[in-house]
């Protein structure tokens, strides 16, 4: 895999083999998943902390972030319908571009993903979920090194 | 004729207040996002320089938590859903 960033600030995975591509669809791809920092990790923490804010923050912030987040998921989903594939000597190797002006849904959906798979590791340690939250972590890390490279 | 004049009473409301009273955002570690990335969204959010992100930051990595901003509850519940927005566990308190 290789990642360039092109003139017009978007982020190009190139040579992505398909097993990686199915490793990040299977991640990212899960809409329930979405909604999980809010319903487990911010509940409790807000229940514990701040009593007297959850009320209003269950009203008014929750179905706001859950919204934002949905939008977030329908512009990662519209990169990955674009995915470009090549055939070279019989092995298909995949390009994703993600444009500037999707960074951050891609950083926020990245999130969500890790922190998913983070819960699910905590029920079950395997290689295989090890492994996504190790490559979704070098894809973050690679928005966040872009997105600063953009901001100086 | 006879009239009442009835004494108008103003209730002093817990939502009044709370207006009044600071309040504090906070932000809690995590053990999943990046620190590199914490401190790219510190700076999105509160326009602060990398260094200052970075105090903050480490801060949260270090001793679990950092209040990122005081002051009236309207603001910081902004400032929350907008921490929210990008998965960081952070709560709005009263301070006492």
């Amino acid at each position: 895999m290789k990642c360039f960033l092109g003139k017009e600030g978007q982020l190009q995975f190139q040579n992505l083999d398909p097993s990686l591509v199915k490793v990040l669809l299977d991640s990212l791809l899960t809409k329930n998943w979405k909604t999980h920092f809010l319903t487990t990790n911010c509940s409790s923490t807000l229940q514990q902390k701040s009593p007297e804010f959850f009320s209003d923050w269950k009203k008014y912030i929750e179905p706001e972030v859950s919204s934002l987040l949905g939008e977030c998921y329908t512009v990662m989903l519209s990169d990955f319908n674009k995915l470009k594939k090549e055939d070279h000597d019989n092995e298909t190797e995949v390009t994703l571009t993600i444009p500037l002006d999707h960074y951050e849904a891609w950083l926020r959906m990245l999130s969500v993903a890790r922190l998913a798979l983070a819960n699910s590791l905590e029920e079950k340690k395997c290689t295989e979920l090890l492994f996504r939250q190790d490559f979704l972590t070098v894809l973050q890390q690679y928005l966040v090194e872009a997105e600063e490279t953009r901001e100086n | 004729m006879e009239t009442t004049i009835t004494p108008l009473i103003v209730e002093k409301t817990d939502t009044q207040s709370d207006l009044s009273l600071p309040w504090q955002v906070v932000v809690y570690d995590d053990p999943v996002n990046l620190m590199s990335y914490v401190t790219l969204i510190f700076q999105k959010i509160f326009g602060w320089s990398k260094e200052q992100a970075e105090r903050h930051m480490l801060e949260v990595h270090t001793k679990g938590c950092s209040i990122v901003w005081v002051g009236p509850r309207e603001e910081g519940e902004l400032y929350v859903e907008k921490l929210h927005g990008f998965l960081l566990t952070a709560t709005l308190e009263k301070i006492v």
